[in-house]
This record gives structure tokens, C-alpha cells and sequence, in this order.
């Protein structure tokens, strides 16, 4: 019998073997890939249920002095292995219906599954350099997907867009580790954990902390995940919601210790968290696009796990980071009910109604959505408030906190009416098979997940208050007023994305490629330019030298000839006393040798 | 005595000579020529050479110059009496044949001097004719069947050479 | 040389000067009838030339070559008179200059 238990480190391998498969044979995806998914999450469940005895550790080889492929499993990586693994077997059943008509559909199941390959190597990692590997790849199957439908311009461009935001966070995650490194000789987390606060490992820290948020879409590199939205419904559900964005999350927990010593770095990361939740909230409270809504809504919501982890309450973080995936993978894949019902539309000032034709989605979604602004007993109420208290410490983000919760209410409200209520104009049928029954546990998790969190001491007096805001929240989103030049800013994106896309995107696209095709045109083509005109030049003097000298050798000869002829010809005048006078010198000079010699 | 002969002769056919180079009506070269003939006849007399004294006299004289009377005759030579007798390349020519006699003469005063002497005078023993026909019709044989051949030619050439056109274009 | 006695120089000598005077009526006349007289001249010096030295040496080949000389002159004379006549019919004229058909 195989030990499950100590060969922990194969849980990521199935998704891996699955992706090959269905690369290779293109046929079957449907039933191979959310296998895959399925031996990951049971196999997962099996260790996390059995006894371990502490961190289970597996060693597969030294790939570098100080970077061995190394594998760590606790009860943290456990959680996230059932979340990615579980979540994700239920997003593949769920694609199985949604993808169903799409050409490609073989891909899509490929990368899906490399994508949970990577997340599990992600969370299995003991240290950053094999969290790294993962961190990169789930970047690289996030780029694969969104740009799924790649036959369309704004797809390719924003799957770009997402990839080079991820790497430019990536940038700061490696300069963080390479730090790290070189003080402490290895990655491994446990050293980390141990190191020694320094102004090095504050620097490691802040640049660790740019690498998360880019992955989490944090500021200042957030910008991409709303855009991320052309891909595929359930991609967004499962990638940009549930897993690679709570990636950074988990990362500050892993290092939780480490971000103690450090608690300068865990201030920027909170500040940051609050400052992003807020921003993405007021945003989210204008968009009209239903997949905007939720994008800007995980970007808060994952401002607020920032608040928590930066201010050193981990494990509220994770609580939160566990239920929010719940209910905001229940929001995407309701929403992608909606969007597939009434065959592509997304916008919401288009919706209404569909209460009654949805009936089931309407229900889902609306837990999911309370869940999500924190109705009091359901599962986002209890993660909100555990990182409620953890912001007490700080009064302005206790403050931000409270905004946010408001806000969230607001445009989750905001939305249901939309949607759901109103007049109904256009015709939808109600979501059925594979669409609909993967959502019941999704549905289940939102609404009960919060009781089984992490229970410090109940702070009545935080629910209380979280309760209030909520619930006023859900009730003025009805008929949200937004003063007119504040909606001009939200409207707008607070300009964040036009300041990128002015400084980095034309500025170095376009003036930058200019400045190449510059030093290209001038500089480099210098170097064929050089020969190419010594030739040119070489061959105009060769062929003058032809021209004038070795054919004016020839034409001289020529010349010489007929000048010399044209005098010698007058000799032969015709007449025969000239002759005879020349036969005569000719006589006078013979007999003159002849007599002087 | 025979000196006194030979420059007469030599007198005849030198002036003969002369104005037949040098006269502007060609029937007075003509004449001068005759004259130049008969000279050069003398000296051939006077070298004891009886044969061609005759054949000079005979053929020369009497054959050639008539035909040369009567080509001038025939041909209207007035005009070309009156236009310029003398080339244009006088003076050269001139020139050339005085540097010409210059060198026969050096020629003549260095080597003939060097002439080895007269053997046994035997030149016409038995006859100066007999002498000319035995060697014409002996030694010479060839050469002078070539000669009458050559004279046959002469004869056909001209005959040919001085017919009329048939008809006047 | 001495005027007297007569020796085959003298011939020589005057063979000589009747051969330049040939020559130049050959070479200075313009007529050519007088030209054709002036080879006769010519060709009368050689005879003497040949006649004196065939006194010289005794024998009598030279007055054998003296006589073909004749018989070529003859020749030469009448086929050259019988040319002149053909030349004035065509050209009209019997000026040395004014026959250059072969010129240049």
C-alpha cells in the first residue's frame, strides 16, 4: 500500500500528467482533467486527515548550492491544497457546460489543469525558489487563459497586459529572494523565518511585498485584473478570484514570522491593503460591466486580507482568503450563468428582471453576494470582522474597514437590482446540468464556512457595528447617489490606469521604439553601411580605372595606329614619279651606308 | 686617236641626252634621243662591238624612235606642251640622283683602280658575230627562247592595248 | 683618273651620267613620253655599262646581255606606248600628275 502520507509531494503531479495528456491526445478533456483535479483534492483530503507528526518534508533533488526542489507540507499549504484543488475540480465540471460549444476546448482544459499544477507546487513549496517556480507558472497559465479567445485584438493585449504586470511585481519577488539568499546562504522558509531584522531584510521584505502585489492586484500594480475579465468565466472564477491572486496572501503567512521582524515592511503592505481597498471599492460602485463589478470587488477584498496580513493577523487573512473564495467563485460562476443565458451580454444597465426566468441563479447569487458585504451569520460576516479587529490597532484603518464594508454592500446591492429586479426585457432560461449543480457547494461554503474559522474572542461590539454598516450599505445600494465629480473619478479609474498606460505603455512603446529604430537606423545599420559603401566606392574606382585607364590603354594603341596611318597613307599618292623618286633616295642611301662603312 | 673618238661620242650622247630630258616640244626630245642613240652606237664601235653597233642602229633608231614618232604623232600633245613640263619634286630629285653620282664616282675612283688587268685580248677572235651567235645560240639558248617569248607578249600587249573601242559611248 | 689613256673607268663614268641624266628626265618630266625616252636612256646606260666591261674581261657575255637588254627595251617601249595610247583615250591626257587612280 502506497504511503499517501509521505508521498505527499505528488498531489501537484496529477494535474501536470493531465495537462501532458490532453496536449498530446486532444480528446477526452472533459473526463481527464477534472480527474486530475479530483486525485489532487482526494489525495490532499487524505493527508490533511491523517496524523503527520509536524511539517511533512520531502526532498526530490539539489538543484543548485542552497536551492534544493524541496517540499513542505503544514496545515496551511493543506488548506490552500483543498481550496485550489477543491474549488478548482468544481470550476473544471462547471467548464464542462460553459466551454462546451467553444473550439479550443481541449486547451482551455490543458492549461486549466497546468494552472492547478502550478498552484499546488506553489503552496507545497518549502522554499522561494520553488514557490517562485510556482508563482511563475500560475503568471504563465493566468496568460494562457485570459488569452484563450486570442482571435480577438483586446484579448491578446490584455493577456499581455496581466502577464507584464505579474512580471514586474516578479522582478521585485526575485530581487527580494536574491537578498535573502545572499544573507542567509539558503531560501527555505524556516530560515527566513529565523533571520535576524535588518535593514537587507527590510528591503527583502518591501521587494517580497511588490512581487505580492502584483500576483494579488494590489497598488500599485493592480491594474491588470479588471482587464483580465475578457477571458473565460470560469477562469476568472477560479484564477482571479479564488486562487493565484490569494497567492500573495498566502505568502505573507508563510513568512509571517519573518514580516514580525519586520514590522516596518508589514505597515507599507497594510497601508497599501487599506489604500487599494478603498480605491477598488468606490470603482466597483460605478462600473456597469457585471465582471468588472466582482474584479474590483476581489481587488478590495483582497485590499482587506493586505490589511490583515500586513498588520500581522495571518490567520484572519486566511480566513478571509478561504471564504471569499466560497462566495466570490459562487458570484463569477452566477454571473457567468447570466452572461451565458443571455448569450454574451455583460452589461448591467442591459439586465433586469430575471428573477423570475433565473430563479436559482437569483437565489445563489444573492448568497453569495450577502456573504460578500458581510450579511450578519454568513461566512464573509465572520472573516470581515476577524480582520475588523485585527485593524483596531490602527483607528484609520479600522475606519477604511468600515468604509469598505459600506461600499461593498453598496455596489453588491447595487448589482442584485440591476440585474435581477426592474423590468424585464430580454429573454434567458435558467442554468441547468453541470452549470448549476457545481455551484450547491460553493453555495454551501458561503453560507456556513464561517463557522468553522479560526474563533478568537468574539468582539461583540466589532460584529455589531460590521453588522450596521453592512446591512445600511446593502440598503442604500438600491439608489446609490454618487456626487457627480466623485463618480468622474471613480468612473475613470481614479486615473491610475491612464497614468500607466500614458508613462509606460506609449511613453516607452512608442517613444521608446523610436528612439530603437533610431540608434537601429542610424548606429547599427552603420555596420553594414560601412563595408557596403567602401564596396560601392571601391567598385566606382575600379570601374573608373577600367574605363579611363585600361580601355584608354586600348583606345591610345588604336589611336596611335590611325594617326600614324593617316600621315604614312598620304604616301601613296597614285603617282609613279613619286614612287620613283623614293626608289631613288633609297638607292642614294644604300650606296651612302655602304661607301661610309 | 681613239680618246679623241670617244669623248665625241660621249660629247653626242651626253647632249643628246640632255635635251631630251630638258626640251618642251617632244619631238625634239624625240630627236634628242636619236642623237643619244647614234653616240651610244659610236662607243659600242668603238669597244669592238660590231653586232650591236648594227642592232643598236638598226633596232634602237630605226625601230623604237619611229614608234615613238608616231605615238607623238598620234597623240594631240599641243596642250600638254604648253602646262608646266617640270614635277614639283624637281629640286629633291635633283638632289638625290647629284648624290647618287657623287657615290659611282668615289665608287668608281676606290675600286676600279683595284680591277685586275685585261687577260689576252681573245674577245673576237674568229669574229665578233660569230662570237655573239655562238654564245646566243650555245650558252644562252634558253634565255633566248625566253626572249622571243617575252617578244610575242610585247607584240599581243600592244596590238591589244591600242585597239579602238567598237562602239563610240 | 687621267683624261688619257682611255680605260673602262671613263665608260663607267660616263655610263653613270647618262643614267642620272635617265634618271632625272625619269623623275622631273611630267610628260610621260619623255618619261618613256628617259628609260631609254636608262636602259642605253647599262648597255654601256655591260659593252665596257665585257672589253674588259675579254669576253663576249656581255654584248649577249646587252642584246636581250635591247630586246626587253623594245618590248617594254612598245607595250608602254601602246599603255600611253589606251591612258590618253580614257583620261585625255598625258600628264604624269594627273594619273593618281591609286591613290589613297
Amino acid at each position: 500500500m502506497v504511503n499517501l502520507v509521505a508521498n505527499f509531494w505528488w498531489i501537484p503531479l496529477y494535474p501536470l500528467f493531465g495537462a501532458a495528456i490532453i496536449a498530446f491526445i486532444r480528446r477526452g478533456a472533459s473526463v481527464i482533467a477534472p480527474l486530475m483535479v479530483a486525485l489532487s483534492f482526494i489525495h490532499g483530503l487524505i493527508v490533511y486527515s491523517s496524523p503527520r507528526g509536524g511539517t511533512l518534508d520531502h526532498t526530490l533533488t539539489q538543484w543548485m548550492p542552497g536551492l534544493p526542489f524541496r517540499f513542505a507540507a503544514d496545515d496551511l499549504s493543506l488548506l490552500m491544497v483543498l481550496i485550489v484543488s477543491g474549488i478548482g475540480l468544481l470550476i473544471h465540471i462547471y467548464s464542462i457546460g460553459y466551454m462546451a460549444k467553444e473550439p479550443g476546448f481541449w486547451r482551455y482544459f490543458a492549461c486549466l489543469n497546468l494552472f492547478v499544477f502550478f498552484m499546488l507546487l506553489l503552496v507545497l513549496a518549502s522554499n522561494l525558489a520553488v514557490l517562485f517556480a510556482g508563482w511563475e507558472g500560475v503568471g504563465l497559465a493566468s496568460y494562457l487563459l485570459i488569452g484563450f479567445h486570442h482571435d480577438r485584438p483586446t484579448v491578446n493585449r490584455n493577456a499581455n497586459k496581466a502577464f507584464l504586470y505579474n512580471r514586474a511585481g516578479d522582478a521585485g519577488f526575485l530581487l527580494g529572494t536574491l537578498i535573502l539568499l545572499s544573507i542567509a546562504g539558503n531560501v527555505e522558509f524556516s530560515t527566513i523565518n529565523k533571520l535576524p531584522a535588518s535593514g537587507l531584510t527590510l528591503a527583502a521584505a518591501l521587494l517580497l511585498a511588490l512581487g505580492a502585489t502584483g500576483k494579488s492586484a494590489q497598488l500599485p500594480l493592480f491594474v491588470w485584473l479588471p482587464d483580465a475579465m475578457v477571458g473565460p468565466t470560469p477562469v476568472s472564477a477560479l484564477i482571479h478570484a479564488a486562487t493565484m491572486v490569494t497567492a500573495g496572501i498566502y505568502l505573507f503567512a508563510r513568512l509571517a514570522p519573518f514580516l514580525a521582524a519586520n514590522p516596518d515592511a508589514g505597515l507599507v503592505i497594510a497601508i497599501l491593503g487599506a489604500a487599494t481597498s478603498l480605491i477598488a471599492a468606490t470603482i466597483a460602485a460605478v462600473e456597469h460591466d457585471i465582471k468588472r463589478i466582482l474584479a474590483y470587488s476581489t481587488v478590495s477584498q483582497l485590499g482587506l486580507m493586505f490589511l490583515a496580513a500586513g498588520l500581522g493577523a495571518t490567520e484572519a487573512a486566511m480566513f478571509h482568503v478561504t471564504t471569499h473564495a466560497f462566495f466570490k467563485a459562487l458570484l463569477f460562476l452566477t454571473a457567468g450563468n447570466i452572461i451565458h443565458a443571455l448569450h454574451g451580454e455583460q452589461d448591467i444597465r442591459y439586465m433586469g428582471g430575471l428573477r423570475d426566468k433565473m430563479p436559482w441563479t437569483f437565489r445563489l447569487m444573492t448568497l453569495a453576494a450577502l456573504s460578500l458585504a458581510g450579511f450578519p451569520g454568513l461566512a464573509g460576516f465572520f472573516s470581515k470582522d476577524a480582520i475588523l479587529v485585527a485593524a483596531l490597532k490602527y483607528p484609520v484603518f479600522f475606519a477604511i474597514a468600515l468604509s469598505v464594508s459600506f461600499l461593498t454592500g453598496a455596489y453588491s446591492s447595487r448589482m442584485l437590482w440591476a440585474v435581477f429586479f426592474g423590468t424585464y426585457q430580454r429573454d434567458a432560461h435558467e442554468a441547468h446540468g453541470n452549470m448549476l449543480h457545481t455551484l450547491w457547494p460553493l453555495a454551501i461554503g458561503s453560507a456556513l464556512a464561517g463557522y468553522f474559522g479560526p474563533h478568537g474572542e468574539l468582539a461583540w461590539g466589532v460584529m455589531l457595528t460590521s453588522a450596521l454598516v453592512s446591512l445600511s450599505g446593502l440598503y442604500f445600494g438600491r439608489s446609490l447617489r454618487i456626487p457627480v465629480v466623485l463618480k468622474q473619478l471613480f468612473a475613470r479609474r481614479w486615473f491610475i490606469n491612464d497614468a500607466y498606460e500614458a508613462v509606460l505603455v506609449h511613453a516607452v512603446t512608442r517613444k521608446g521604439a523610436r528612439a530603437a529604430n533610431w540608434f537601429d537606423s542610424n548606429l547599427v545599420d552603420l555596420i553594414p553601411h560601412v563595408p557596403s559603401s567602401a564596396t560601392t566606392t571601391l567598385g566606382l574606382l575600379l570601374g573608373w580605372f577600367d574605363r579611363f585607364v585600361v580601355d584608354g590603354l586600348v583606345r591610345l594603341t588604336a589611336a596611335l595606329f590611325s594617326l600614324s596611318s593617316y600621315p604614312l597613307r598620304l604616301v601613296q599618292s597614285g603617282r609613279i614619279q613619286h614612287y620613283a623618286l623614293a626608289m631613288v633616295l633609297t638607292l642614294a642611301l644604300t650606296l651612302g651606308w655602304y661607301l661610309l662603312a | 686617236m681613239d680618246a679623241a673618238l670617244f669623248y665625241t661620242f660621249a660629247a653626242i650622247t651626253l647632249a643628246g641626252a640632255l635635251a631630251t630630258v630638258t626640251r618642251r616640244n617632244p619631238v625634239h626630245c624625240a630627236l634628242g634621243l636619236i642623237f643619244s642613240l647614234l653616240g651610244v652606237a659610236g662607243l659600242f664601235l668603238l669597244q669592238a662591238a660590231e653586232l650591236l653597233f648594227a642592232v643598236q642602229i638598226l633596232l634602237y633608231v630605226g625601230g623604237v624612235m619611229v614608234l615613238f614618232l608616231f605615238v607623238i604623232m598620234l597623240i594631240h600633245l599641243e596642250q600638254a606642251a604648253r602646262l608646266r613640263q617640270y614635277s614639283r619634286q624637281w629640286p629633291v630629285a635633283l638632289a638625290a640622283l647629284f648624290a647618287v653620282f657623287l657615290e659611282i664616282y668615289v665608287l668608281a675612283q676606290s675600286g676600279l683602280p683595284g680591277l685586275p688587268p685585261s687577260p689576252q685580248p681573245r674577245l673576237n677572235a674568229g669574229g665578233n658575230t660569230e662570237r655573239i651567235a655562238d654564245s646566243l645560240f650555245y650558252v644562252y639558248a634558253l634565255p633566248f627562247e625566253a626572249a622571243s617569248l617575252l617578244l610575242l607578249i610585247a607584240i599581243v600587249g600592244a596590238v591589244w592595248l591600242a585597239r579602238k573601242k567598237e562602239q563610240p559611248q | 683618273m687621267s683624261l688619257y689613256p682611255i680605260t673602262t673607268a671613263h665608260y663607267v663614268i660616263l655610263s653613270g651620267a647618262l643614267l642620272l641624266i635617265g634618271a632625272a628626265g625619269l623623275l622631273m618630266r611630267r610628260n610621260i613620253i619623255v618619261m618613256l625616252m628617259a628609260i631609254e636612256l636608262i636602259l642605253n646606260a647599262v648597255n654601256i655599262n655591260l659593252v665596257a666591261f665585257s672589253k674588259h674581261w675579254q669576253q663576249v657575255t656581255g654584248q649577249v646581255f646587252a642584246i636581250f637588254v635591247i630586246t626587253v627595251a623594245v618590248a617594254e617601249a612598245a607595250v608602254g606606248l601602246g599603255i600611253l595610247i589606251a591612258l590618253f583615250r580614257h583620261r585625255g591626257t598625258v600628264i604624269a600628275d594627273e594619273i593618281d587612280l591609286l591613290k589613297w
